[in-house]
């Protein structure tokens, strides 16, 4: 309930316009917000079984960066970039890299340091997960109300004219 | 029929053309719409046919102006209003003969309206009240059936034109409004062919009787009429409807995809432990948001399925060969969940990945070889 009243507070206090979400737009308002550029990245090599997305800090400039799996079925993808993106919203501790390793990660000379991540299934890590998680699920229900009703509210078709006399015969 | 459906419905009519009328001008004053135009003809000619059907109003026409006069204006709005809703329904859809049915349509329109005229200033305005279904002599009859056949045209036009252009079904507005229209056309043309048959028995058989093809006439007029009303109704009102057996569907859906969310849940428990499974009311709040969820746990444990199998190293094994495992042989569990997954492709459209999903579920509770806790 403590994560659920958390991930609200947050939600406010970033006062998004979700009835045109776009992750591009989200990311941009979330990053001028917080005065860091947040960049997603997507992870084609190997990961722990259990791990499907990885955020860090960049050390040296106002970055944050967002790995994600490359494999995931993109609904998947959306959900683990708003889950590390909730993450860094709820202010969880996490890696600062530096810009060399980054560097090195992207010429694929070392690997993200996974091991380093706070580790999982700790007390400490359960409550941020859990935080992360209802700020995530927070997020996509918003974008879902608006997304359903801006749809079906649309009362358009693919042929212009065709939505031209529905539109015009239907009352206000 | 009744004033008593008639009063109301034509008060409708008359209320919706004056709304359209005046969103006309102020809209489309500037622009010359035809469609918005021809749709004020629409509304404009429904509402004078229904006037002129209500029992009080023919019984003043008829005595205080021109005999049967109420006929002729009944039938020939009747004629104009589907011939206008046809002629913007073809243009609407660009229908590839369209133009020249159109012209087609307009040359009929107007011999069919010179013909009924001609025979009212001949016959009928010299006659005695007339009866709906029984024609008094053959131009009564031709009278009516002119009308009949030429609206029985009309409205099959309508109804096919709309049927072979009705929008696929994830417009589901849009769709269900063109629906209403086919119904409403649907009704009208077999109201008319009921009364095509009454008239010529009637005709032939003085005697005929058949008290059911009357009541079934005044069936199809109200659910015609009904329907041409609720394809006037706004966009929110559709989305509501759509919204809600949407909900229902959703429902069913998200029942049929617990079970694979269980297994996954017990195979991989979260970090966290994962909201209660909602109740139907709650579900009905949040009917996306709850199914998204549990496409996450399923999404969630598809993958890491993977990568423990992976982990746990060489090829699984045949269904054969495998014995009959208790119910706390996870691995054994994963290898059936994951035999069950891996042949299904999945689509990136959300409500196919939830049928792609559901089905999966279904076809492991029909296995079922490992019981539920809880």
């Amino acid at each position: 309930m403590q994560a659920v009243s958390k991930a609200e507070k947050i939600l406010k206090e970033l006062r998004f316009d979700f009835a045109s979400f776009s992750m591009e737009a989200f990311l941009r308002h979330v990053g001028e917000s917080r005065g860091r550029k947040i960049v997603c990245l997507p992870w084609d090599r190997e990961m722990p079984f259990d791990v499907f997305g990885a955020w860090v800090v960049d050390a040296e400039h106002s970055i944050v960066y967002i790995f994600y799996r490359s494999s995931l079925h993109p609904i998947h993808q959306t959900h683990v970039v708003l889950h590390e993106l909730a993450h860094y919203l709820c202010g969880h501790p996490t890696l600062h890299v530096t810009e060399e390793l980054l560097n090195r990660i992207a010429a694929q000379q070392a690997s993200l340091p996974f091991s380093d991540l706070p580790q999982l299934r700790s007390n400490s890590k359960a409550q941020m997960e859990a935080e992360a998680e209802a700020l995530a699920d927070l997020i996509q229900k918003r974008i879902l109300r608006h997304d359903h009703v801006e749809r079906l509210a649309q009362d358009a078709v693919p042929q212009e004219k065709l939505a031209d006399f529905l539109k015009t015969m239907s009352a206000k | 029929m009744s004033s008593l459906i008639l009063a109301p419905l034509c008060l409708a009519f008359w209320v919706f053309t004056l709304l359209k009328l005046r969103e006309v001008l102020r809209e489309y004053a500037q622009e010359r719409e035809t469609t918005a135009l021809n749709i004020c003809a629409i509304a404009f000619f429904g509402s004078l046919d229904l006037t002129f059907m209500i029992p009080e109003v023919v019984a003043f026409v008829d005595t205080h102006i021109f005999p049967n006069l109420s006929v002729l204006v009944a039938y020939g709005s009747f004629l104009v209003g589907i011939y206008f809703l046809t002629v913007v329904s073809l243009t609407a859809t660009d229908a590839p003969v369209g133009g020249r049915v159109i012209r087609l349509l307009r040359v009929l329109l107007g011999l069919v309206l010179s013909a009924l005229l001609l025979i009212y200033l001949l016959f009928i305005s010299k006659m005695p009240p007339l009866q709906f279904f029984a024609p008094q002599n053959l131009p009564d009859m031709i009278f009516k059936l002119i009308v009949w056949f030429f609206g029985i045209t009309l409205s099959m036009t309508l109804a096919g034109t709309l049927l072979i252009h009705l929008p696929a079904k994830e417009f589901a507005v849009p769709r269900l409004r063109v629906l209403a229209i086919i119904f409403a056309a649907a009704s009208a043309a077999a109201n008319l062919l009921v009364s095509c048959i009454i008239t010529f028995a009637n005709y032939f058989w003085p005697s005929f009787s058949a008290p059911w093809l009357f009541t079934l006439t005044t069936l199809f007029v109200i659910c015609g009429v009904l329907a041409f009303l609720v394809a006037l109704l706004g966009g929110k009102i559709y989305a509501e409807f759509v919204m809600f057996s949407s909900r229902l569907d959703y429902w069913r859906a998200f029942q049929d995809v617990q079970y694979l969310v269980e297994r996954m849940l017990r195979l991989f428990p979260p970090v966290t432990p994962p909201p209660a499974r909602p109740s139907f009311w709650r579900f009905q709040r949040d009917p996306e948001f709850h199914l998204y969820h549990a496409m996450i746990i399923i999404m969630d444990g598809s993958a890491m399925l993977e990568g423990f199998l992976a982990e746990l190293g060489g090829d699984l094994p045949q269904p054969e060969d495998w014995e009959i495992r208790e119910s706390d042989n996870l691995v054994g569990e994963a290898q059936e969940v994951q035999r069950t997954l891996q042949p299904v492709p999945l689509p990136m459209d959300f409500y196919e990945v939830v049928e792609a999903y559901r089905r999966v579920s279904l076809a492991l509770a029909q296995e079922a070889k490992y019981g539920m806790s809880g």
